[in-house]
């Protein structure tokens, strides 16, 4: 009897695993290319930076002029990793692509 | 029911090898529909477990003592609470909860991971599905929970007394928590490397992973200094017992870990140094497993000596091994992409903070296995001691106190001296007041000084904070006060909830260092009737009951306090005597004020109804249990999911324009 449920419950746990394999169709696990995934954190990078930046100088933290410098700098990053990603994305177009998870 | 356990266990462990071979084959092929059968492998490994667990809580709850483990846990006086609680009072039945608590870990990562890089799915199902192998093979093989005898004794040796307390039942699962959760990270940052990806959002995904893992860690050695103060009737919390360092050494790296990742996420920096401590937090995790199992050093938290410590220390070293092995391997990938706009600015101060961090680990590390050290080189074996610990620890501790307060005066990116300048005028100021109020109250003993005056200076740059980003949000929207304040935490979730956990940690700081340098203490021998003092309090001893409880003779002295002419009512000193022959175990008498705690201990008694008493008075303790509470909301607060900018406020002028890209 208990060899009975053994087999029972092995036979199951057997079926519900391997069950993927006999599906047809099963999409592959796409994500992000590498490429693409580096151009969204830079990208993501260089936005907070320009957040910080505007809360550091708005509580007193930084200087204007240290603030003017960096802004320059971070918002020319900010255009040169958007025209990257557009260029990215015309030449790739993304199909069922997960979004970035934060 | 036994054999189910065991063969729950079996199938576990077989469908968790049948998952590293699927998710590898999976992987190198490109086949998903693989992949995916590796993880359903882990989705039916963990239902066998939750199966197993199951069938132990059943025998513990019906005290079946044909199972060695119920044997040896309960007993028949035992409430059944902590019959149930048993089930990770022993050896073998906290393996069986470290494999639960991954296998529900894994199902959720492997969900999540699937989510936000399907590319690191099947490297996360290997490391995890691998540490699990580990931990299956260990019950399955050396230490089952299932182990059954011919011949059932009529009743069990119970649990060991000083477990059988609310803050026992809570504080090992807690500290699973935290310590299994170092797994995620760590099978997130392999998984990355081994696909070339830990610089591209491998690192960062673990972050969550890892804040919530030193969040259960925080709360395990927050409960677990409750249980010592409460239970072991010594007057203190922290003993730098090796059990309890093994605990805090992963949550030291973890915290330096959250605090350099948000380097990584600002300026791509510091990618190499946030994989070795994702590496090192899973690793003192094990490291902390290995003590506990191992018997190499006595402790009061660990288990019998057992042939699990020289599996756990071979699996320690081979997880190390191959895990420095891949981040060598990709080390040229985790090349910084900028460098330090300048010496002065936030990050220097996260860098300093590390290093700080670290150092207190590496000493930490250094005392607790200086005895094996010391042993194999002298063939000795040298205990180090709290003051050790107190010596090396508590300065490097002052620095990281005073960082606390620097850290959010230093704008990202670059500060200007002028500016620093201007910010630390009110909080140094406040901190100079603080010292200097002290000293006149006539409080001489320096560190104390020093701690306290850094105290109220991290405190006002805190709320300073807090101000200035309330400002910053009226001028910007019109808003009333509370409603700014919860916008801008709201919105800011990661930085003001670390603010919150900041003043947590004071407010811990500043209890630890009132009990630990100004606590007083008296052993006073008591007829009936008899007073003894001690600090503020007068203890009047009104003689001595007895009664039973759960198998114990309670015998309890009736005392009755007085704080100064105020009276603070009876309290009761007891001691439990054990009639099965376990040591006696302390009721402590305990009165809790903002001020101070009077701890009172029956130590002794004589026939002629007198008894001896340890009279205590911890300054301030409340206050570290406030500060863990306060610790817990500002973490939680800072776990919460920041809601993504619907715009980046990003304003371009047509020069820029005009040049970028070029």
């Amino acid at each position: 009897m208990t060899a009975a449920i053994t087999l029972g419950l092995a036979a199951a746990a057997a079926w519900y695993v391997l069950a993927p394999l006999w599906r047809r169709g099963t999409a592959p696990a796409r994500g992000e290319s590498a490429e693409r995934a580096r151009l969204v954190e830079e990208r993501e990078t260089v936005l907070r930076a320009l957040g910080d930046l505007a809360f550091d100088r708005a509580t007193g933290k930084m200087s204007d002029a240290d603030y003017d410098t960096l802004r320059g700098r971070y918002e020319a990053a900010a255009i040169d990793a958007l025209r990257r990603l557009d260029a990215l994305d015309a030449s790739h177009p993304r199909t069922g692509v997960a979004g970035p998870a934060e | 029911m036994a054999s189910l356990g065991r063969f729950a266990v079996l199938a576990a462990l077989v469908l968790v090898l049948y998952a590293i071979i699927a998710a590898v084959l999976g992987a190198r092929s490109r086949r998903a529909e693989i992949v995916a059968t590796a993880v359903r492998a882990l989705g039916g490994s963990a239902a066998l477990l939750v199966a197993a667990a199951l069938v132990l809580l059943v025998a513990l709850a019906t005290r079946d003592y044909t199972f060695q483990y119920v044997a040896a846990h309960v007993d028949d006086a035992q409430p059944l609470v902590y019959d149930l609680t048993a089930f990770w009072g022993g050896m073998e039945g906290s393996l069986l909860l470290w494999a639960l608590v991954l296998a529900g870990y894994t199902l959720v990562a492997v969900r999540a991971v699937g989510r936000a890089q399907p590319a690191l799915v099947s490297g996360v199902v290997v490391v995890l599905a691998g540490v699990a192998a580990f931990f299956l093979l260990m019950l399955a093989a050396v230490a089952s929970p299932f182990a059954t005898v011919p011949f059932p004794a009529a009743d069990g040796a119970g649990m060991n007394p000083l477990l059988l307390n609310p803050w026992m039942a809570i504080h090992p699962p807690t500290l699973y928590l935290g310590y299994v959760g170092l797994t995620v990270p760590f099978a997130i940052v392999i998984a990355a490397l081994v696909s070339g990806r830990a610089a591209d959002g491998g690192v960062l995904l673990a972050r969550r992973w890892m804040m919530w893992a030193w969040y259960c860690l925080s709360m395990g050695l927050w409960f677990g200094a409750k249980w010592s103060y409460v239970v072991l009737g010594w007057g203190g919390y922290w003993a730098w017992d090796p059990v309890e360092n093994a605990a805090l050494m992963p949550w030291l790296v973890a915290t330096a870990f959250i605090h350099s990742v948000m380097i990584q996420e600002r300026r791509e920096m510091l990618s190499r140094w946030n994989v070795v401590l994702v590496i090192l937090a899973f690793g003192l995790s094990i490291f902390g497993t290995f003590l506990t199992r191992s018997g190499v050093l006595s402790s009061v938290h660990s288990f019998t000596q057992s042939p699990l410590g020289t599996l756990f220390l071979v699996f320690l070293a081979g997880a190390m091994l191959a895990a420095f092995a891949i981040a060598a391997w990709r080390w040229d990938l985790l090349r910084s992409r900028n460098e330090l706009d300048a010496a002065l600015s936030r990050e220097s101060a996260f860098v300093l903070n590390n290093v700080l961090f670290l150092a207190i680990a590496f000493a930490v590390f250094l005392g607790t296995v200086f005895p094996v050290i010391s042993e194999v080189v002298t063939g000795r074996r040298v205990n180090v001691g709290p003051p050790f610990f107190d010596h090396v620890v508590s300065p490097i501790a002052v620095g990281l106190l005073l960082l606390m307060g620097v850290g959010p005066l230093l704008a990202w990116r670059r500060s200007s001296p002028e500016h620093l300048r201007r910010n630390f005028l009110a909080p140094g100021a406040a901190g100079v007041a603080v010292g200097a109020g002290l000293l006149a109250a006539g409080m001489r003993a320096p560190g104390p000084v020093l701690v306290f005056a850094l105290a109220g200076f991290v405190a006002t740059t805190i709320v300073l904070e807090f101000a200035g980003g309330v400002r910053v949000r009226q001028a910007l929207r019109g808003e009333p006060l509370p409603r700014a304040l919860l916008g801008l935490v709201a919105r800011n979730r990661r930085r003001y909830g670390g603010y919150i956990v900041h003043f947590g940690m004071l407010l811990l700081l500043c209890g630890l260092t009132g009990s630990s340098v100004f606590a007083t203490q008296r052993v006073v021998t008591l007829a009936p009737g008899e007073s003894g003092t001690v600090g503020p309090y007068r203890v009047r001893y009104d003689g001595l009951g007895q009664t039973t409880a759960h198998g114990a003779l309670v015998v309890g002295a009736r005392l009755h306090i007085f704080d100064g002419a105020r009276d603070d009512g009876p309290l009761t000193a007891a001691r439990n005597l054990y009639l099965n022959g376990r040591d006696s175990t302390s009721d402590v008498a305990l009165r809790s004020t903002p001020r101070d705690d009077l701890y009172i201990t029956l130590i002794g008694w004589a026939a002629d109804g007198r008894a001896t008493l340890r009279l205590l008075v911890n300054p301030l303790v409340l206050w570290m249990w406030a500060g863990g509470f306060v610790l817990s909301v500002g973490a939680i607060v800072a776990m919460l999911p920041e809601a993504r900018p619907r715009t980046a406020p990003v304003t371009v002028p047509a020069r820029v324009l005009g040049t970028a890209g070029q």
